[in-house]
């Protein structure tokens, strides 16, 4: 199975809220430069239901991210997980524009790779956590999609892929070419080998610019009006005690007085 | 789309009952519909009967897809259904859900419409200077808020379940349902629905519990759950737990809190070595009291929280079941 997984380089999403703040435009929620950068949590996803798929079926995966910077090191690092191959779009203006216009450079660039079985994307961004992208690309390659899949396999020629749904699951066959987006329950990513670090770091990145891919321009849909930190100042009553079972009646008592058990 | 006037609102119905975000959808839809001094519209794959318990909640006309293929959500026919349902009733703003279906749905409608999205939102606002809808959603896991419109009409915007508050039915209110004839000759899917499972931990939901105690990381192991069940059981509580105690395999994901798990809206909620990170405060930062009990006094929860205890769970949550237990009994 060829498999192209859709990567997104982001600040650490595990990094406090005091390392960020919001830029004087009002538009930018910018990190502290000792913000790690690192994979978007639901691309590595992504990636782990690829290089399963991949243990069990055999082919190639290939990795593609669109960014305005040369992010060659993070690739390499992230093939050293075990993908074969990586794409880089690299271009600022194709770079700053939403989730929409991602998708339309993304759909670009598998257009251009041209072979492939299957297409996975991580089911949110965590930095926009729009969700987006994924369905939109499917969209613009005329592929069936499914979003928050939690399992997928390929048997009989075809995917068999379990979604999340409110209160339970649903199962879905898929003809492939197709596009998923992965959440995370099952797909932790592994480790990379000492073998595979090695093999990863010299490795080419296939880079194109915006005119390999015949774009000029691409639209944004989505206006920003502001950007803003929510106001979440609580008063905690800290409960401190001779001892951890005064401390528990303690509280007990003081969620009574307040009306709540 | 020239002429786009009106909200309009895509109803979920599952198992034959109207989902209750079809009702949170109208109600959010009427306040906006009101400001903007236009009609309330909805579209529904559906009954004629779920069509009119619409009208009572506030739409002024119903669009009613009666077509069998639609009877089960396969997105493949859902998205030409729902794109040639917008192309005639021209509505300036679509609400949708922002549950499976919508986030299915939404992204790939806005691709074929040619317009924005909004996806996530916890809150809707007319602006009359612009014309656009504002919508607030969380982004960076929750720790900013962007307050965004979507370029182009109609204006697509999924809403996060119990965001909004429900229309309240009005028996004997009046509005049109009609009959709207889809065309599916063009669609040959290329995936099926083999089989639909409910799958719940627990008999009560996290969404409706009035008291959730969760657990995190500083549980240490599955086993330790147990704790939170005893005091759970003495409560009346369900059992919640972060992203990683999910993710690290030891409870179902069903039972994850936070910005991608469960949404809750509790007048309690109890975190038990729980960090606080903004993605697992999305899912509980509405309760109305929140207790943090962690051996980490620098964790973010104590920020968060309304009371909270620094110390060991294991000595501490056994006390505080007991005390619960011989306060309710009075």
């Amino acid at each position: 199975m060829n498999i192209i997984v859709c990567v997104k380089r982001v600040p650490d999403p595990e990094a406090p809220a005091s390392q960020y703040r919001v830029d004087e435009a009002g538009q930018r929620f910018v990190p502290a430069r000792s913000v790690p950068l690192l994979t978007s949590t639901y691309d590595e996803s992504a990636l782990e239901a690829a290089l399963q798929l991949k243990d069990q079926h055999g082919g190639t995966v290939t990795l593609l991210s669109l960014n305005a910077e040369d992010v060659t090191e993070w690739l390499q690092e992230t093939l050293a997980t075990g993908a074969d191959e990586a794409v880089l779009v690299q271009d600022a203006g194709l770079a700053a524009g939403d989730s929409f216009a991602a998708a339309e450079v993304l759909a670009a660039a598998i257009r251009k790779i041209g072979d492939y079985d299957l297409v996975l994307c991580g089911r949110q961004a965590s930095d926009t956590d729009a969700g987006i992208t994924g369905p939109a690309l499917a969209e613009h390659l005329g592929l069936p999609s499914a979003s928050v899949v939690r399992k997928v396999s390929f048997e009989d020629g075809k995917l068999r892929v379990e979604r999340a749904i409110e209160d339970g699951y649903e199962v879905l066959e898929m003809e492939t070419p197709a596009l998923l987006t992965i959440t995370s329950e099952l797909y932790q990513l592994r480790y990379a080998t000492m073998p595979n670090i090695m093999a990863a770091s010299m490795k080419e990145i296939t880079t194109w610019s915006a005119a390999d891919l015949g774009l000029s321009d691409v639209a944004s849909r989505i206006r920003q009006a502001r950007l803003f930190q929510p106001e979440e100042r609580t008063e905690c009553e800290l409960i401190e005690a001779e001892s951890p079972e005064d401390a528990a009646r303690l509280l007990a008592q003081a969620l009574r007085a307040r009306g709540i058990i | 789309m020239a002429d786009a006037r009106g909200v309009l609102v895509l109803a979920e119905q599952v198992d034959g009952k109207l989902a209750g975000i079809s009702f949170e959808l109208l109600g959010a839809g009427r306040k906006l519909a009101d400001q903007m001094g236009e009609p309330l519209l909805a579209a529904l794959a559906g009954s004629e009967a779920q069509a009119q318990e619409l009208v009572a909640a506030g739409a002024d006309r119903v669009y009613l897809l009666d077509d069998p293929a639609l009877g089960q959500f396969l997105l493949e026919t859902a998205l030409p259904a729902a794109e040639q349902v917008i192309r005639a009733a021209s509505p300036r703003l679509v609400l949708l859900g922002h549950t499976s279906t919508g986030k299915d749905l939404a992204p790939r409608l806005a691709v074929r419409l040619g317009v924005g999205l909004a996806t996530d939102v916890t809150a809707l606002s007319y602006d009359a200077a612009s014309g656009d809808v504002l919508a607030c959603k969380p982004v960076f896991g929750g720790m900013a808020v962007s307050e965004q419109a979507g370029l182009g009409r109609p204006q697509l915007v999924t809403v996060r379940p119990k965001a909004t508050e429900p229309a309240e039915p009005q028996p004997g209110r009046s509005g049109e349902v009609e009959r709207f004839a889809v065309d599916l000759s063009g669609v040959t899917p290329r995936s099926r629905v083999v089989e639909r499972v409910r799958e719940r931990a627990q008999t009560k939901r996290l969404e409706d519990a009035e008291i959730v105690v969760s657990g995190g990381r500083g549980l240490g192991g599955p086993e330790n759950f147990k704790y939170l069940e005893e005091l759970a059981d003495v409560l009346d509580a369900v059992v919640g737990a972060s992203r990683v105690a999910v993710d690290s395999g030891w409870v179902p994901s069903d039972m994850q809190v936070g910005l991608t798990g469960k949404i809750t809206s509790p007048k309690l909620y109890v975190a038990v070595g729980i960090s606080g990170a903004m993605q697992h405060m999305a899912g509980c930062s509405t309760a109305r009291t929140i207790v943090a009990i962690n051996t980490d006094p620098e964790a973010a929860i104590f920020e968060k929280a309304h009371f909270g205890i620094v110390g060991d769970f294991k000595k501490i949550l056994p006390p505080l079941t007991e005390a619960c237990r011989e306060l309710r009994q009075r």
